[in-house]
């Protein structure tokens, strides 16, 4: 199959010519801001991938399980990197994340939004809880991607029950981490930052009052708006602190039409641009959320809409087709992890080492519309990896091994000292730091 | 609905009071042991119900669960189900039972703090429309939330404070789009602007002829006279942007008019083979006029960012003139477009040259091998020749497109300076240090707090805004922030209703606010807030006077717009779209908007006419334009309106059951499924919800490679005893409905796996748990009909969840049947139902 790539070169500025690593100097550390990169530490980062139909079960996990295994064919591309990531099989969020496409948002919390009131910190997921733990140490404590999102399908959610939206336009992205706003614009920026924090200095005190109006039924509601205002006013500081730092200079020419490219094309210049934002240390977390395709068939030889293709009923042709879609988004996947591990970090790892990099779907079986059995890939980040593990799943005797559990995982090797996320039950075993 | 949200309160906080409540006559633990107990007990448990905990228990805290749900079943006639063996109870025993399950239901209710409403904000579009008509700016054309999260529904409703969520994420655009609006609306500074005419001719739109077919097909004439557009879609991916509008768009806010000079061409006269041309040319060709909140809004294929101003159906072959006048901000590029057009124009400019204009066929090399493999002999030189000679393909081509001769931009029009939004907030003034800041602070807290509202109550915020100024600040800024402050305050954002347990009925100003976003979704107007300062609003009389009123007013179709996509759980359009190459007209002819409309316009004509509830199932009548008229079958509805048209029985579409709009949400964007729709029905039209499926059920993996429909795959289904329970009250109400593909086209056959032509028959009939069966959709309406009780108290329901912000619990239910039963009466109808929900005790109580 042939796919008509951008002329351009975007990625000489870290392969090299040859093929040779080129990796740029991190950004300089705010001085008493950033704690592990100012100690010549490296940070621990995190990328989550999703997308909301998830891939063909049958093509997608291995028949065997352990180290000697086929890689079926929606993953075959990833087979040069073998070693660097471990298939997940048979983990989900039980009854918690069982809603059909109504239930995909629940990919990285393990639990619906329309539930989050049952539990100590909402629907938060996995990569919001680790930007908890960054905080102001980077420009962004979380960067959220989207390329052809769907409102329904969010990925990131916060502990008050609320999506993030992520930001779609390779533009924009780009802008917010390498453009240096002009001088005027960063007058305004930041007169607006302290005309903001005063506003919200203000609304306190009417929320004061109009606390001693309502009743208790009232109060959580109320207690929402105040989280809402300090949280704000934490999130103007740390970017008030940002504004006067310059941004990281990249020697990376983002294609002017980028906005306006195919699915096929555009794909690959987020997994660039979250390279360069994890490069820089200008954010350590971010998700990215992939999922149609655009109405042009995403510049795909393609008969039939994404959608239509993931409702397969096992038909031969649709699953054909449907295969070249899902070929698309690992392929670009892998190509990710080239550039990761083609960049070489302080601590002598590559960026790979230092990045935990989860793809996956919060669908297990589009075709069933099953969020059981979610496909699983973690790679990098340390752990020691070239397996297909099989977690046990035996409904006669209730046992089932959480997803939440693999997020738990992820977070103590990001750094936290926490023994339960959302719906975890433990840390996920077979996995192990090296 | 009732039953979930009674069930958890209950759970919350009883047993303290239980004791309280009159026991439960043993004639219910007795009927349950004779006609329950033989397949709900711990051996045979269907449906996962198993009553030997509540015989054990009658009273106890864990039976109301079983007796709510019990209490549904024998008032949906569904249990014991009518089958061979099973023993009935007599129409006396069965009335005797519900009457004593509801009475005492009720007391252990009674005995309970009352349910309220929780503090609840406001919506996404109740702020944009209080923005509205608070500072005059344009959230309809110009909306500065978009990036507000998605509201959090209950069952639909965004309403429900219970559910709203509020995040650090939207303080941050609440404060964002305040100082956006207040943006807008305020011009100090800033003289009357001039009224500009700018005259766009054809060169503004191309340079030159169209050689070949691209995406875009943009040919300017010979003589420059005209520009031909040949291509075109909703969001098509080149729009025809002027060129000195490009990059900057116009110069600043206002209402502008545009006006164009165009026609039709080679619509109905192309003389090429209509197949070959592959163009749908039923419609006349129709010319979207737009504006783009900026330049970036049209770089791609989208329609994000971009709003429709107008669209005109142009007359073939006859040159007219089209104007228009629309509100654009600062920036704001216009554009047009050919929006019903067959998008890219590649392919079919291509084709046509190629079979009908030689002249106009470029010998590429490609062609030339062709050629020459196909034995003609031709020279290099001929070749070069002819290439030099070739006529451009847009001098001869003939096919259908828009021809533009001139756009006129005449603006901005508005004649007041300042604007009367700029003097509502702050005066006469255009200048900024003359303004009376404490006052134009507390007069737009008045308004914005929707109630009167003293000094001292804003005093942090004119202080802040005066020390401002001492501290250096311009005056138009500092005020700019102490009136953000006023729209970002929680007592503007949320709707206040006070504390319950001091006094459960709403205040005279609550109570305003609360009937204005009921029927306005916005703010109370001066008239409303004038009947709450005088204590009018109190009186019954007042009160329906001002319900009347305010329906009559055109911002209540707020209320059928809003209510409809709660009600009727048309939320879901569109979060899963039909892909483009299914179902090519959804987007192609604009079908979703079309479909939200012909909804709402059948809601308010019920409500205009005060015609009765039941019209929503059999109504011979629906609202369509062209577009939805041609999606249903119609040959003779014209045009872009719409307009009220008899629907004949062999339509098969009477009610909302055949309304595109409810039968798209119901499916998936790719196939029906009896299940989604069943659940519909019994949701959203009779209000009983089914139970949740058992735990840890696994979906079944479709299997379509044979020719088995979704309806033999679901009965495979219920062949699982456990599955049977539950499916067998849903799938019935949903089989009828299989007549209607994902969007709502009907049909008679299903689509055949991956290939063309036509699968399996549609097979429509259906059986109710009690033995009811009907053939189809009509037979459907009819078993709905004869529950119409049903679908008014649903009606009831929905009507007071989202006037109030609160499900009602089991307390509110003897009210509820009250009001129903009401509607149904003879001469009664909508209009009466609303004014009955908004005198009663649930509307005007917290």
């Amino acid at each position: 199959m042939n796919f008509k790539r951008s002329p351009l070169n975007r990625r000489h500025f870290l392969r090299g010519a040859g093929g040779t690593m080129m990796s740029l100097p991190f950004l300089e550390a705010m001085t008493g801001k950033v704690g592990a990169a100012a100690a010549g530490e490296t940070p621990v980062r995190m990328v989550c991938v999703g997308n909301n139909f998830g891939y063909v079960p049958d093509l997608f996990f291995p028949t065997e399980t352990g180290t000697d295994y086929v890689l079926p064919g929606q993953i075959k591309v990833l087979e040069r990197h073998r070693e660097e990531f471990s298939i997940l099989s048979q983990l989900d969020h039980g009854q918690e994340g069982v809603g059909g496409h109504g239930g995909v948002h629940a990919f990285l919390s393990g639990i619906l939004s329309k539930n989050s009131k049952g539990f100590a910190e909402g629907n938060i997921t996995v990569d919001q809880k680790a930007a908890e733990h960054v905080g102001t140490a980077t420009r962004y404590s979380s960067m959220q991607m989207g390329c052809g999102t769907s409102i329904g399908n969010r990925l990131s959610w916060t502990a008050s029950g609320a999506a993030i939206p992520p930001v779609e336009d390779p533009s924009t992205l780009f802008s917010l981490l390498f453009q240096e706003p002009e001088a005027k614009d960063l007058g305004l920026l930041k007169e607006a930052h302290i005309r903001q924090k005063s506003i919200l200095d203000l609304v306190k005190t009417d929320a004061d009052r109009l606390k001693r109006q309502i009743g208790k039924t009232d109060q959580e509601k109320l207690d929402q708006y105040f989280t809402s205002v300090r949280d704000l006013e934490k999130r103007l500081t740390q970017s008030q602190a940002w504004l006067d730092q310059p941004k990281p200079k990249v020697d990376y020419e983002l294609p002017a039409e980028a906005d306006g490219f195919d699915f096929v094309e555009r794909l690959p210049i987020y997994y660039d641009l979250i390279a360069l934002a994890l490069q820089t240390d200008s954010t350590r977390v971010i998700t990215l959320e992939v999922s149609g395709i655009g109405d042009n068939s995403g510049g795909l030889p393609l008969t039939k809409g994404y959608h239509q293709l993931t409702h397969h009923g096992r038909v031969a042709s649709y699953i054909e087709e449907l295969s070249i879609i899902e070929k698309v988004h690992t392929a670009a996947f892998a190509d990710f992890l080239d550039t990761l591990r083609s960049v070489e970090e302080p601590n002598g790892r590559s960026l790979l080492d230092n990045t935990m990099t989860l793809f996956g779907s919060g669908m297990g079986n589009a075709s069933s519309h099953s969020n059981k059995d979610l496909p699983l890939i973690l790679a990098g980040g340390g752990f020691q990896h070239g397996q297909h593990i099989r977690y046990e799943k035996d409904k006669s005797r209730g046992t089932q091994t959480m997803a939440c559990n693999l997020y738990l995982s992820m977070l103590q090797r990001f750094g936290m000292e926490i023994d339960q996320f959302n719906t975890s039950t433990g840390t996920l075993t077979g996995l192990e730091v090296v | 609905m009732i039953r979930y949200f009674f069930a958890l309160s209950l759970f919350a906080t009883v047993s303290v009071f239980a004791e309280d409540a009159d026991l439960l006559s043993p004639s219910v633990p007795e009927f349950v042991e004779s006609y329950c107990l033989e397949c709900h007990d711990d051996l045979t448990t269907k449906g996962d119900r198993d009553f030997l905990p509540f015989l054990d228990d009658p009273n106890g805290m864990d039976s109301f669960l079983a007796l709510e749900e019990i209490l549904d079943s024998l008032n949906l006639g569904e249990m014991p189900p009518e089958k061979d063996g099973v023993t009935q109870p007599s129409d006396d025993e069965k009335r005797a039972v519900i009457r004593e399950i509801t009475r005492y239901l009720t007391a252990e209710a009674a005995s309970l703090a009352p349910n309220e409403t929780v503090l609840r904000r406001l919506t996404r579009y109740e702020y944009n429309n209080t923005m509205r008509d608070l500072l005059g700016v344009h959230p309809e054309v110009y909306d500065a939330t978009t990036a507000f999260p998605v509201d959090e529904t209950k069952h639909g409703f965004a309403t429900v404070g219970e559910t709203q969520v509020l995040s650090e994420y939207q303080m941050g655009l609440y404060l964002e789009s305040a100082r956006n609006y207040l943006d807008q609306t305020l011009v100090f500074g800033q003289e009357k602007p001039e009224v500009k005419r700018l005259e766009i001719k054809p060169t503004e739109f191309s340079s030159g002829p169209v050689y070949r077919g691209a995406v875009a097909y943009r040919a300017l004439a010979e003589d420059a006279s005209y520009v031909d557009i040949g291509h075109g879609a909703p969001d098509d991916r080149r729009p025809n942007v002027p060129k000195s509008m490009q990059g900057r768009g116009v110069s600043v806010a206002g209402t502008y008019r545009i006006t164009i000079k165009a026609e039709a061409k080679g619509r109905l006269d192309h003389g090429y083979d209509p197949e070959l041309l592959g163009i749908d040319l039923k419609q006349p060709i129709k010319m979207g006029v737009w504006f783009g909140d900026n330049y970036r809004a049209l770089e791609k294929s989208t329609t994000r960012g971009r709003n429709i101003i107008e669209v005109f159906e142009l007359k073939d072959n006859e040159v007219g003139t089209y104007s228009v006048e629309a509100w654009m901000p600062k920036g704001g590029v216009p554009f047009i477009n050919w929006i019903n057009g067959p998008g890219a124009s590649k392919r079919h400019v291509r084709v046509m040259i190629e079979n009908y204009h030689p002249e106009s066929t470029i010998w590429t090399p490609t062609r030339v091998d062709e050629m020459r493999e196909q034995g003609i002999e031709i020279t290099d030189e001929e070749v070069e020749k002819h290439n030099a000679s070739v006529v451009p393909a847009s001098y001869v081509f003939r096919g259908p497109r828009i021809r533009l001769y001139d756009m006129v931009i005449e603006g901005p029009l508005d004649e007041e300076w300042p604007p009367a939004n700029h003097r509502e907030l702050v005066g006469d003034t255009l200048q900024p240090h003359k303004v009376d800041i404490p006052a134009a602070m507390l007069k737009l807290a008045n308004r914005a707090y929707r109630r009167p509202v003293e000094m001292e109550e804003i005093a942090h915020i004119v202080k802040y805004v005066e020390d401002s100024i001492e501290a250096g600040e311009n005056h138009k800024n500092a005020m700019k922030s102490g009136f953000s402050a006023i729209l970002s305050s929680p007592h503007f954002l949320f709707l206040n209703e006070g504390n319950a347990d001091r006094r459960p009925k709403l205040d005279d100003y609550q109570l305003a606010s609360r009937l204005s976003y009921f029927l306005w979704s916005s703010m109370p107007d001066e008239e409303l807030l004038a009947a709450a300062a005088s204590g009018e609003l109190r009186s019954q009389t007042e009160l329906l006077a001002q319900v009347d009123r305010m329906l009559a007013d055109p911002k209540a179709d707020a209320f059928a717009k809003n209510f409809t996509t709660a009600w009727l759980r048309l939320d879901k359009l569109g979060s899963m779209p039909p892909g483009t190459k299914q179902f090519p007209t959804y987007l192609g002819r604009r079908l979703e908007d079309a479909m939200r409309t012909e909804t709402k316009m059948l809601f308010s004509h019920i409500l205009e006419e005060n015609r009765p509830v039941t019209e929503f199932i059999e109504a011979d009548y629906t609202f369509l334009n062209d577009s939805l008229g041609e999606h249903y079958g119609f040959t003779d509805v014209e045009g872009e309106h719409f307009r009220k048209v008899a629907m004949p029985a062999e339509m098969r579409r009477n009610g909302i059951l055949g309304h595109a709009s409810v039968l798209t949400a119901s499916a998936n964007g790719v196939e029906t499924s009896p299940v989604v729709r069943g659940i519909w029905v019994l949701e959203s039209v009779l209000g009983t919800p089914p139970s949740p499926p058992p735990p840890d059920v696994d979906a079944i993996e479709p299997d379509t490679r044979g020719t088995t429909t979704i309806r033999e795959q679901l009965a495979k289904h219920r062949e699982v005893a456990a599955c049977n329970d539950c499916h067998a009250k849903i799938d019935p109400w949903g089989f009828a409905l299989e007549i209607y593909d994902p969007i709502g086209g009907l049909r008679t056959h299903y689509p055949k796996d991956g290939r063309a032509g036509r699968g399996p028959e549609i097979d429509t009939s259906g059986e109710l748990v009690n033995g009811d069966s009907f053939e189809n959709e009509v037979g459907l309406k009819d078993m709905i009909l004869e529950r119409k009780h049903l679908v008014s108290r649903s009606l009831t329901e929905k009507l007071l969840t989202y006037g109030t912000g609160r499900e009602p619990g089991f307390l509110d239910r003897e009210e509820i049947e009250r009001i129903a039963a009401v509607a149904l009466e003879e001469d009664k109808g909508l209009h009466d139902l609303v004014r009955a929900v908004v005198s009663s005790r649930i509307f005007r109580s917290r």
